[in-house]
């Protein structure tokens, strides 16, 4: 959700947070700044400031982007739900937060108003990621507090040495009945082997390309239809996709001209300091990143591209359980601001920010190099997919500079990483199964 | 494949020195940039062309001390900013490499906030001596327009068992700095340079220059960018910090957990940091201390030992290097981990708690030596890279401290971790086994980021005009 604000306004709302966490229980915890907790169902909640900037549209005068504040909710049930219960818990907060944006209800408006305020600000993200298919709050809880149970039964029942089998470790500490039932839990996705995950890539690939081969066999035949030789009606039928490529291979090309031309100029680091003081104080850390999308072809590129990356994570990687291969995200989104003029990115990790980073080099290079090559100041890439991101020290300067403060997020599990939670989730989907099978024990090995 | 320029490159960075067992690292600020200029230009430093010498030189300099020397504005701000921030100004840093509670920066001994190090002289003799007469000579002009602000000393434990072969053990009694980095070099370099470089690593364990020597590409393909054009061709950043060990305090910990556990604690310990005392890998020996494979480096984890049921996911060796097991699929993760990968040119210091130092042999007289043993000991560690962000200070952060690292639930590294707490876990059969309230052995004393320049760009720093 996002709330628009006059000239100077990332100062005012930057002070409005600030008053809020100020007088926060506990100043010193990002966590307790306001009372996220009592929302059920809450996963991880933000708020962050876009500061302002403008954009040149291809046709017409400059155009001024607002500063904008955005509240970023992720959370189990429905929308009405959660948005309700935040209003009920952090009326308060919201009211001196939210005073200088364009058309808050203000502190005497009833709750209904504030809350359609709110929608009606709400912003549908391009790409919606979630690390842990289906997982709520209370099964991340609740698997999470079974498995410190039995490994305390375990430890204790291997003090001063062991005669014992997997099988009767297995049968004296399972659960039974099942302490969390399976229809408690998320359904299990498959675990494929690398085969099928390459196979996967591979479909994805032909659902990809095919939009582009159904166009070029229509032109191809239309122009076969009006009396065209086969020859050409091939090349015609090629036309577009090879003007579309040449489209993009031009603006690539002039694009890296402009950073050229800018580079040498930007010598003076951004100053980091206030992005950097809120990281690694826990286990799971917060990016907001917000950039301009470049005119043109570019805003069609980038819907284009985000339309792929959809159809790849549901092929692709909620089987393999990672994001493009990075398997550390909880969520992420990339969401449109200002009706596409703004891409915003923002998602909630594990790890440090260099860890994070580094896997986004190296592990999918390609696939944010094809959605933020679309944006300003990118380093220089070919065929949208190409060098870019593997420009490493760019890539990271670039991201940091145009990374947003997060001054207040909020996660509810601070301390579980994606892998924690995959792992205590698989546990108790083997537990809670009551059969006892000869292979009875592989949930100990997820101990 | 590259040629290095090794009559640029200082010694250090290229070779371990192991056969000059005397060191002393001073640490030295500028008070008369004119005099210290003027006073280095005449110093001779030690090259890593040179060879079979009995003595070695090299300096290197913190961003305050590039700073004091008159190199100009435009210059000291295309270095990184780690080095200019250095390394105990900042929270986010402090916490990042664990360096709060009892190892925050303002306790150091050297190198905290309100001692500002300029440079540091690493000098190496093979007799003491000669290290004494090395050190006497070098500051022996009357006008230095430097003071020595702190020597550390060093006390090499050698482990050798040739005539030639120096290895050394670190304090807790385990042979250290086997695995070391190998430079992908053009074959045609000649067999005499080759000689005593970073040659004595294993397979697939070839990494591309510039990630430790600027001027050379790195392994993303690109010249590393984190100083200044002028200056950076043959340097490196040098990462220096100063690690203090208890010793007794770690065995009679681990002798007590391994006692609960029913297990030896050798082995316990063997398991905390993924080889045995003498050197032998975990995962080529899971059982016992084996003969022979002391100095053996060319293993990986994915293939033997995927499950961790020999060296844990939480060993030491196995967090610092986690060669092809880090991500799944070997080839991609020998790739990433050669994107982290250090030189360490460490050594320890104070006097060994028992000589030989053999835990098989001080283990039994534990509790007298406890508290019979006095003195301060530990290791100074060092370590050169291109880029200390994504190098040093990734896997201090990400791979030694994290308790999360490969999906564990809550244990930092057993040997180098700052921090109490945590369980260290041993997976294997019936089930995992784990020690927990893990505690921590070390305390950092202090510590600093330097720039090592090549010996042409070091020349054009001191000829600098006032």
């Amino acid at each position: 959700m996002r709330a628009a604000d006059g000239p100077g306004g990332a100062g005012r709302l930057r002070a409005a947070l600030a008053v809020v966490k100020d007088s926060a229980a506990h100043p010193s915890s990002l966590v307790h700044a306001l009372p996220f907790h009592r929302v059920r169902g809450l996963h991880f909640a933000r708020f962050t400031i876009v500061e302002e900037g403008e954009t040149k549209p291809t046709f017409g005068p400059k155009k001024y982007l607002p500063a904008e504040l955005v509240l970023s909710l992720v959370f189990d049930g429905t929308k009405v739900e959660c948005v309700e219960q935040f209003i009920g818990a952090a009326r308060r907060e919201l009211d001196i937060i939210y005073a200088s944006c364009e058309a808050y209800p203000g502190p005497k408006a009833e709750t209904a108003q504030v809350r359609d305020y709110l929608f009606a600000h709400d912003v549908l993200p391009f790409v919606f990621y979630q690390g842990i298919e289906g997982a709520t709050v209370t099964a991340v809880e609740s698997t999470a507090a079974l498995r410190d149970r039995l490994r305390a039964q375990l430890d204790a029942r291997l003090m001063h040495g062991t005669a014992e089998t997997a099988a009767s470790l297995s049968h004296d500490l399972r659960p039974r009945p099942p302490i969390i039932a399976a229809r408690d839990l998320p359904p299990a996705l498959p675990v494929l082997s690398e085969r099928a995950l390459q196979l996967r890539v591979l479909a994805w690939i032909l659902v990809v390309v095919s939009p582009f081969v159904v166009l070029a066999l229509l032109t191809g035949m239309a122009a076969w239809k009006i009396g065209a030789s086969e020859g050409g009606s091939v090349a015609v039928g090629f036309a577009p996709v090879a003007l579309l490529l040449a489209l993009l291979l031009l603006h690539e090309a002039a694009d890296a001209r402009a950073l050229q031309r800018e580079e040498p100029k930007s010598v003076a680091q951004r100053d980091f300091s206030r992005v950097r003081i809120v990281e690694d104080v826990a286990v799971q850390n917060a990016l907001s990143h917000c950039v301009v999308v470049k005119s043109g072809v570019r805003p069609i590129a980038l819907r284009i591209v985000f339309w792929a990356i959809r159809q790849r994570v549901s092929i692709v990687d909620r089987y393999a359980r990672s994001l493009g291969g990075i398997a550390s995200i909880h969520f992420a989104r990339w969401v449109p601001l200002d009706g596409g003029d703004r891409l915003l990115f923002l998602s909630d990790y594990d790890g440090s920010y260099e860890s994070y980073l580094a896997e986004f080099v190296d592990r999918a290079s390609a696939g944010l190099s094809s959605i933020w090559s679309n944006t300003l100041g990118f380093p220089e890439t070919w065929l949208l997919v190409f060098k870019g991101a593997k420009d490493e020290a760019r890539f990271k300067k670039w991201t940091r500079d145009k990374q947003l403060e997060t001054p207040i997020w909020y996660s509810a599990y601070p301390a579980r990483t994606v892998a924690n939670i995959h792992n205590d989730l698989r546990m108790s989907q083997l537990l809670a199964t009551d059969q006892a099978t000869p292979d009875d024990s592989a949930w100990l090995g997820l101990l | 494949m590259t040629t290095i320029a090794f009559d640029d490159v200082q010694g250090i960075i290229l070779r371990g020195y192991k056969e000059l067992l005397f060191a002393r690292f001073v640490l030295f600020g500028v008070t008369d940039a004119g005099a210290a200029r003027n006073w280095l230009a005449g110093l001779s430093i030690t090259a890593a062309s040179e060879r079979d010498q009995e003595t070695a030189t090299n300096v290197a300099l913190s961003w305050e001390g590039l700073r004091r020397l008159g190199v100009p504005d435009a210059d000291l701000d295309r270095f990184t900013v780690e080095l200019r921030d250095g390394m105990s100004k900042d929270a986010q840093r402090q916490r990042a490499l664990g360096d709060i509670g009892k190892h925050a920066p303002e306790k150091w001994s050297w190198g905290g906030p309100s001692d500002p190090i300029h440079g540091v002289f690493l000098l190496y003799a093979t007799t003491g001596e000669k290290l004494t007469e090395l050190e006497a000579r070098l500051f022996e002009r009357q006008k230095t327009g430097v003071v020595a602000l702190h020597k550390l000393e060093t006390r090499a434990l050698p482990d050798g068992a040739g005539a030639k072969q120096y290895w050394f053990r670190e304090h807790f009694g385990f042979r250290d700095g086997v695995a070391q980095p190998r430079l992908a070099l053009r074959s045609q370099t000649p067999d005499a340079e080759r000689r005593g470089v970073l040659r004595r690593a294993g397979e697939g364990n070839t990494v591309a220059p510039g990630e430790f020597l600027f001027g050379y590409a790195n392994e993303y393909g690109k010249e590393p960018d984190g100083a200044p054009e002028r200056l950076r061709n043959n340097g490196s950043f040098l990462v220096v910090r100063q690690i203090e060990q208890d010793v007794c305090a770690f065995w009679q910990f681990v002798r007590d957990k391994a006692h609960k556990l029913d297990v030896s604690p050798i082995l316990l310990a063997s398991k905390m940091v993924g080889r045995w005392p003498n050197g032998a890998p975990l995962v080529r020996a899971p059982r016992e201390e084996t003969a022979g494979l002391e100095q053996f480096d060319a293993f990986g984890y994915a293939e033997p030992d995927p499950d961790g049921h020999a060296c844990p996911f939480g060993a030491h060796i196995r967090r610092a290097n986690p060669r092809d097991a880090l991500v799944p699929g070997e080839r991609q993760s020998v790739q990433i981990v050669k994107t982290h990968r250090l030189i360490r040119r460490g050594r320890s210091y104070g006097e060994p708690i028992h000589e030989p130092l053999e835990p098989s042999l001080f283990l039994p007289k534990l509790d007298a030596l406890a508290s019979s043993v006095t003195g301060e000991r530990g290791l100074h560690f060092l370590c050169f890279n291109t880029s200390i962000h994504r190098q040093f200070e990734f896997v201090q952060q990400t791979w030694i401290n994290s308790p999360k690292f490969m999906g564990q639930h809550d244990g930092s590294d057993p040997i180098t971790s700052p921090f109490d707490g945590g369980a260290f876990e041993m997976p294997g059969l019936p089930a995992r086994r784990r020690v927990t309230d893990m505690r921590t052995f070390i305390r950092i004393r202090g510590g600093a980021y330097f720039f090592m320049p090549g010996l042409r760009a070091l020349r054009s720093i001191v000829e600098l005009g006032p």
